[in-house]
């Protein structure tokens, strides 16, 4: 009993950090998975975790932030400003989300809609890579097509997470703010040009 | 010493006799009973004196037993940090509310898709509602989602949410925009909402008229001019300047007669409000104040808005 309860104690503190971080890791793959493939399960909700959203807005502010090199009136989000941006929308979705009285928690929301940033995400790196072929109006059509195609599956798997928290005469209203939140990171993507 | 001067320290007037009973019972029993009276409700706000002296008696009386000091004292820890944390909570929770009525927020949120699409129409089309009175169920009103003429919260945010958005969209389209300025629009924007909240409270003050009127009603009734101008924005960017004119001058004119028949029932006396003529200087004053705020509506509506179209 004695080495029992000595393990127990310090099962998560003694391991090795890479243990740690593969234990993590592997927690975010999962999730990762459900977003890609939006099924009507509790996985995302039950044990949420900030770390994915995190490390999905920082890769999207790294991408989408421009030199400062240039002028400042050139229009392009700085990395404080995008990073502001997302965590702001959720933290206003959350809330109207629990004013209209769902029954979620607040990071349990936080963390559904981080982790339904994957998509948007992707579509950036597929716009960057469009972005190193010859620019012109295949390039942008190509590009909106892309985006619009990510931006709908967002919602469709924040949704599915989402509006099962609400009673269904609800559902459009707790959906709408959600729309305009990946709207907006979709026009910023949308309307990221290189320097 | 050491743990006899704990006992003095823990003599706390409550119950001094309670702390020397454990010292005569050595053994496994002695933490946990120690760990019963610091996780129990009624001693909360003595976790802290009772916290240094149980360590030193855990430890005074465990010794023998080296291995299983781990153990008293994470279980100990995580007591007095789950009460503490309890604690917090609660002093925050009483401390927000008194700045943010949460629970008379949640009334202005009880709403349903139906109530909005209901709102959305008598924003743009009031002249056939008849019935503008707000139902009453025992003093407290009735919540939104039951009757449409009833103000609520959500509408005007989103519709300020939407339009720091619109706008940030308009001045993309012409080339003027950066991420500061959606910030810069969204609190000019509140600037000016806040003012005509003041503005209206004060004359409401110096007219002396006791209204039922809220805070919160007047933030709603004046957030519900934004519907207006995102149609005319969204207009203007699709229709051009004609079209931008066209549809912010209906939603001028129905915000117009919206805000009169809404705010005649509020403001006015009974008597006016039913139509019939009364004299008075008070009632001048207030029919004044009515029509002043309802003027007030468009000429803002339309000084946020015509820069955003070229």
């Amino acid at each position: 009993m004695r080495s029992h309860i000595q393990e127990f104690d310090s099962s998560t503190l003694n391991e090795s950090v890479q243990n740690t971080i593969m234990r993590d890791l592997k927690a975010v793959g999962k999730k990762f998975m459900h977003v890609l493939y939006p099924r009507k399960s509790n996985t995302l909700l039950r044990d949420w975790d900030l770390w994915g959203p995190l490390i999905l807005c920082v890769t999207l502010a790294l991408m989408l932030q421009r030199g400062s090199a240039d002028s400042e009136k050139d229009g392009g989000p700085q990395f404080a400003e995008v990073f502001v941006i997302v965590w702001f929308g959720a933290v206003t979705i959350t809330l109207n989300t629990k004013l209209l009285g769902g029954n979620i928690s607040f990071f349990q929301s936080l963390c559904v809609l981080g982790y339904c940033i994957l998509p948007l995400t992707v579509a950036m790196l597929i716009c960057r890579l469009v972005l190193l072929a010859k620019p012109g109006p295949v390039n942008f059509v190509v590009r909106f097509f892309v985006v619009i195609v990510m931006f709908a599956w967002s919602i469709v798997a924040s949704t599915a997470f989402l509006a099962d928290s609400q009673p269904p005469n609800r559902k459009a209203l707790a959906v709408y703010p959600v729309f305009l939140f990946y709207f907006v990171i979709s026009w910023m993507i949308l309307t990221f040009t290189p320097q | 010493m050491h743990p006899t001067g704990l006992a003095a320290a823990a003599g706390t007037p409550r119950q001094p006799s309670k702390r020397r009973i454990p010292v005569s019972q050595p053994g496994m029993a002695d933490p946990h009973q120690l760990f019963d009276d610091t996780s129990s409700a009624q001693s909360r706000g003595y976790g802290a004196p009772r916290a240094p002296s149980g360590l030193g008696y855990s430890a005074a009386s465990t010794s023998p037993q080296a291995a299983f000091l781990a153990d008293p004292v994470s279980n100990m820890a995580m007591a007095y940090g789950s009460s503490l944390a309890a604690q917090g909570k609660e002093l925050v929770d009483k401390n927000i509310d008194r700045f943010f009525p949460i629970s008379k927020l949640k009334y202005y949120f009880a709403v349903d898709t139906m109530y909005v699409g209901k709102k959305l129409g008598l924003l743009v089309f009031p002249y056939m509602h008849q019935d503008w009175e707000v139902q009453y169920q025992q003093d407290t009103p009735v919540a939104p989602r039951f009757d449409i003429n009833a103000p609520d919260l959500y509408i005007p945010a989103m519709a300020f949410i939407t339009y720091v958005l619109v706008a940030g969209l308009a001045l993309g389209t012409q080339d003027r925009f950066s991420p500061d300025l959606l910030g810069l629009q969204a609190s000019s924007a509140l600037a000016w909402l806040t003012l005509e909240v003041l503005a209206i409270l004060l004359s409401l003050y110096l007219v002396t008229i006791n209204t039922d009127l809220t805070t919160i009603d007047l933030v709603a009734f004046l957030g519900y001019k934004y519907v207006g101008m995102i149609g005319g924005v969204l207009t203007g960017l699709l229709f051009g300047k004609m079209g931008y004119y066209l549809v912010l001058g209906w939603c001028c004119a129905s915000i117009f007669v919206f805000m009169i028949r809404t705010l005649r029932l509020k403001i006015l006396a009974e008597a006016a409000a039913e139509g019939v003529p009364v004299r008075g200087a008070r009632n001048q004053l207030r029919m004044y104040l009515t029509m002043a705020v309802a003027t007030a509506q468009p000429l803002l509506m339309y000084w946020l808005t015509f820069r955003l179209v070229r």
